[in-house]
């Protein structure tokens, strides 16, 4: 094993004993779920931009559907828990299917803007829809996710320890999914796509074919934390998935570093601990938040995670390859360059 | 009516977009910051039109400077350039609304009450706002079509290369559209804000119905951009009444779609090369 | 007597821009095996028509057939995986990727495999995983890339750069390659080796067509020549033929073509 690929298994081992880490202390575990759960969003964005290089902003809109399929299945047609978030994962895919149809043909810039429109709509719908989703005034979701025994572990969901599981094991698997992805044919073609679209056309690479699986596969994952965040929180509403979590999610990303598996958790981590840590007045946090974003594309846009390749470099070493130190299998894409090709002609 | 504004907003999209290939959500900010210079300056005294004309005046200046600061570092990857965009949304935002507070404004409209025009009641600021942004476009598309900069400016938004090797100077030809864009922008904010109450929001929204009306129009082409937006204005209207005006904004994205689907360069997109 | 069905033709293929009638009526055919150069004055519509022929621009008219099939209007990568891959006139490689990873991606898409493999990791150890390494290996190895194999493409040189956009096309096996410019701003030891390398190519059965400005190289490698000028096929035959051409010199004003003198590269189209 590579040494990137036996620090991940480490990190991913050493994950699962964080609540015995924290000693079980209930506020120490809440951010661990808020990490996971970020982090799994955050990996979301990074399947579609980081290794497809498709900008977009959908991924919000996929969390919210997640928390309100589960949440509605649940509360008001009395569905049991996993099959509701299993319909609620299907429908995000089924967006994504749908978005990509029709945007897929056009260049990433479309795309970025279709998936913005698209987070609008659906937002819109939720407001919009009181009887169904509670709107704008949000929808209880107190209920629980059906227990169930997972090896030497009893599932309740009784305590937030259990969902610190479920969404650990849910981002373990994402990003082993995705490391594998990112190394196989699939993964490949993908990040042709990503680094430049008529070179892979020339050679045969079916953009639309494997950015629509990307697509789709990111949205299951933000699907699935949205799910996982609505029993979590027991209460969802429209404005937590406005233009606030948007900001928040491109900028665990872009920090943590885009197109590295590392930068995801990285990137989560920061920005679920640093306002707690700081207590960063709520008022200026956007603003503040907006400033580090805008900083950080400017002079460090392959983030955090780009940094010891930076180091690399700059010490004179052996000509990088693609740089990501702490990466597994993902290319760091820096943050994915979207040509604006024309579409030459439109076939 | 609304079609005229978005065909404004449109209009300044294209401007950065057209040139920089660069997505500008802070456009809407533009906006915004047109309304409150153009509100403040009103409260001063200063009669409707000469204030919005100095806060055009200001927020291009500004424009300038947030091309030259903000985005010229990440021109060469327009993601980047969108990223950028999306903190300036927040920033500016924020900024807003801590200075001036989330209490919402308005300009009183120089007109006041309405008139029978065939058996609808038409609110007269309305046609005034019409009128005003209508001439706004007329002027708009004499200068690029005739003047030396506006023939420099579609020059370089056709083939930036081509146009630096005759001599222009693209470099500044970009801060010129952007602060032209940006001007449009205040415009568009400062005339909303005599016909609906503005908080620091208010440029999200017009914003994406922005982007919406340069798509539907053709990425670049500001012919475009003129037609889509009263394409979109006139289609929200007529939905609206027809169908629930809760979902008047849902319309600008089926039309998006459909759009999309029937002819994705848009209805005039120009030729480029690159 | 038999005829041999082409293994490309072109049948009154046009293409009009804005205003512009790039290409008119052109009608062409390759054969299998056959190596053919395409040459023209600058502006003459080589890379136009090699645009539409791969797919990348839409004809206006006529037809283009791939071993009798008509592929006109397929989009580009459809064409690609028939076999016939193109490879650009300026540098053209996958940045971010190392030089390895770059051939390994063109590699990759000629194994079968499928998605839910891809996924849970079977992949790694397929077959067809091995094959697509090996293949990397040999493809470098022919091009004399195994150095840099782990040089990031974007730090490449730009004669390294051209190398490894042939690389990459190569490693796709193509049935026909179409080579835009290849040697243009190659220095003339480096032209040299691309000769030398791209008749090794053809050895192993991959049939070239090749769009050049550098008359030595270009007459020295094809069997045979077609020649474009303002959007029309003026001439088709060997090397010995294209050159005695009344109107072929006319409308080259003797660039380089009698005498062997090597000639500065102009920039391309």
């Amino acid at each position: 094993m590579g040494p990137a690929r036996l620090i991940g298994a480490v990190f991913l081992a050493l994950a699962f004993l964080v609540p015995f880490a924290f000693q079980f202390d209930p506020y120490l575990v809440h951010l661990s779920v808020l990490v996971a759960l970020y982090a799994l969003l955050a990996l979301s964005l990074n399947v579609i931009w980081g290794l497809a290089g498709q900008f977009s902003m959908a991924q919000v809109a996929f969390l919210e559907i997640g928390a309100y399929t589960t949440s509605i299945l649940v509360v008001q047609a009395q569905w049991s828990y996993w099959p509701a978030l299993l319909v609620a994962a299907g429908l995000a895919v089924a967006a994504s299917l749908l978005i990509g149809a029709f945007s897929f043909r056009l260049t990433g810039m479309y795309f970025a803007i279709v998936t913005l429109a698209f987070a609008q709509l659906i937002t819109m719908l939720v407001v919009n829809l009181p009887a169904l989703t509670g709107g704008p005034y949000g929808l209880p979701a107190r209920f629980r996710p059906d227990g169930f025994a997972a090896g030497p572990l009893q599932l309740t969901f009784a305590s937030a320890v259990d969902y610190y599981w479920i969404a650990v094991a849910t981002l373990a698997a994402g990003l082993f999914l995705t490391y594998q992805l990112a190394g196989s044919r699939t993964g490949r073609a993908m990040s042709a796509a990503r680094e430049d679209e008529l070179l892979a056309q020339a050679i045969g690479v079916d953009l639309r074919y494997y950015k629509t699986v990307a697509f789709a596969l990111s949205s299951v994952l933000a699907a699935l934390a949205g799910g996982y965040m609505a029993p979590y929180l027991t209460f969802i509403s429209p404005s937590m998935f406005g233009f606030r979590e948007l900001v928040n999610l491109i900028l665990m990303l872009v920090v943590g570093g885009v197109g590295t598996l590392a930068g995801t958790v990285v990137g989560a981590s920061l920005f679920v601990v640093l306002p707690e840590v700081l207590r960063v007045a709520g008022s200026i946090r956007l603003g503040v938040y907006g400033a580090i974003l805008i900083l950080v594309v400017i002079f460090l846009p392959q983030g955090l995670a780009g940094v010891p390749a930076l180091l690399w470099r700059r010490l004179g070493w052996r000509r990088g390859v693609s740089a990501g130190g702490g990466s597994a299998g993902l290319q760091a894409a820096g943050a994915a360059r979207l040509e604006p090709t024309p579409p030459a002609e439109p076939r | 009516m609304t079609g005229s504004i978005y065909a404004l907003v449109g209009l300044g999209l294209t401007m950065t977009f057209g040139l920089l290939d660069i997505l500008n959500f802070a456009h809407g900010q533009m906006l915004m910051l047109g309304a409150y210079g153009t509100f403040f300056l009103v409260r001063a005294g200063v009669p409707f039109l000469p204030a919005m004309v100095i806060a055009m005046g200001g927020v291009a200046l500004l424009g300038v400077i947030v091309e030259r600061v903000f985005f010229r570092p990440v021109r060469a990857t327009p993601v980047n350039g969108l990223i950028v965009s999306i903190g300036l949304i927040a920033v500016i935002e924020n900024v807003a609304l801590v200075a001036w507070g989330a209490d919402p404004k308005d300009i009183q409209p120089s007109l006041v009450g309405a008139v029978q025009v065939g058996g609808v009641s038409v609110i007269l600021q309305r046609l005034l706002v019409l009128g005003i942004t209508v001439v706004l476009i007329v002027l708009f598309s004499v200068f690029l079509r005739s003047s030396t900069l506006g023939k420099w400016i579609r020059a370089t938004a056709q083939n930036r290369e081509a146009a630096a090797l005759m001599g222009i100077p693209t470099d500044r030809v970009v801060s010129v559209s952007f602060a032209l864009g940006s001007a449009l922008a205040a415009a568009s904010g400062a005339l909303l804000a005599t016909l609906f109450p503005f908080d620091p929001f208010v440029g999200e929204v017009p914003v994406l119905k922005g982007f919406i009306v340069i798509i539907l129009g053709g990425l670049g082409s500001p012919a475009g951009a003129i037609l889509g937006g009263f394409a979109l204005g006139i289609s929200e209207a007529l939905g609206a009444g027809l169908i629930a005006s809760a979902f008047r904004d849902g319309f600008g994205f089926a039309i998006l779609i459909l759009a999309l689907l029937w002819r994705p360069q848009g209805l005039m997109a120009p030729r480029r090369s690159r | 007597m038999v005829t041999v069905t082409p293994l490309l033709e072109l049948d009154a293929v046009s293409k009009r821009f804005a205003g512009l009638d790039a290409l008119q009526g052109v009608s062409l055919r390759i054969d299998r095996g056959e190596i053919v150069g395409l040459i023209g004055p600058n502006g003459a519509g080589k890379t136009t028509l090699f645009n539409v022929v791969s797919g990348a621009l839409r004809a206006s008219g006529g037809r283009v057939l791939w071993e009798g099939r008509p592929i006109t209007h397929l989009p580009m990568h459809r064409i690609a995986s028939l076999g016939l891959v193109r490879t650009f006139q300026a540098v053209r490689v996958f940045p971010g990727l190392s030089v390895l990873e770059n051939v390994l991606v063109a590699c990759h898409l000629r194994t079968p495999g499928s998605l839910l493999a891809d996924l849970s990791g079977a992949a790694r150890f397929s077959r067809a995983e091995r094959e697509a390494r090996a293949r990397a290996s040999e493809v470098l190895h022919l091009l004399g890339l195994e150095r840099h194999a782990h040089v990031r493409a974007a730090d490449l040189s730009y004669g390294l750069g051209k190398l490894v956009g042939v690389a990459i096309a190569f490693a796709v096996r193509p049935t026909l390659l179409m080579l835009d410019e290849p040697a243009s701003g190659l220095s003339p030891d480096e032209t040299v080796a691309l000769a030398t390398l791209l008749r090794q190519i053809h050895a192993t059965g991959v049939s070239l067509w090749v769009v050049e400005h550098d008359m030595r190289f270009l007459m020295g490698l094809s069997q045979r020549v077609v020649v474009l000028d303002a959007g029309r096929k003026i001439a088709d035959g060997t090397p010995e033929e294209v050159r005695a051409d009344g109107r072929t010199r006319l409308v080259y004003l003797g660039a380089g073509f009698d005498e062997p003198v090597p000639e500065p590269e102009g920039p391309g189209e």
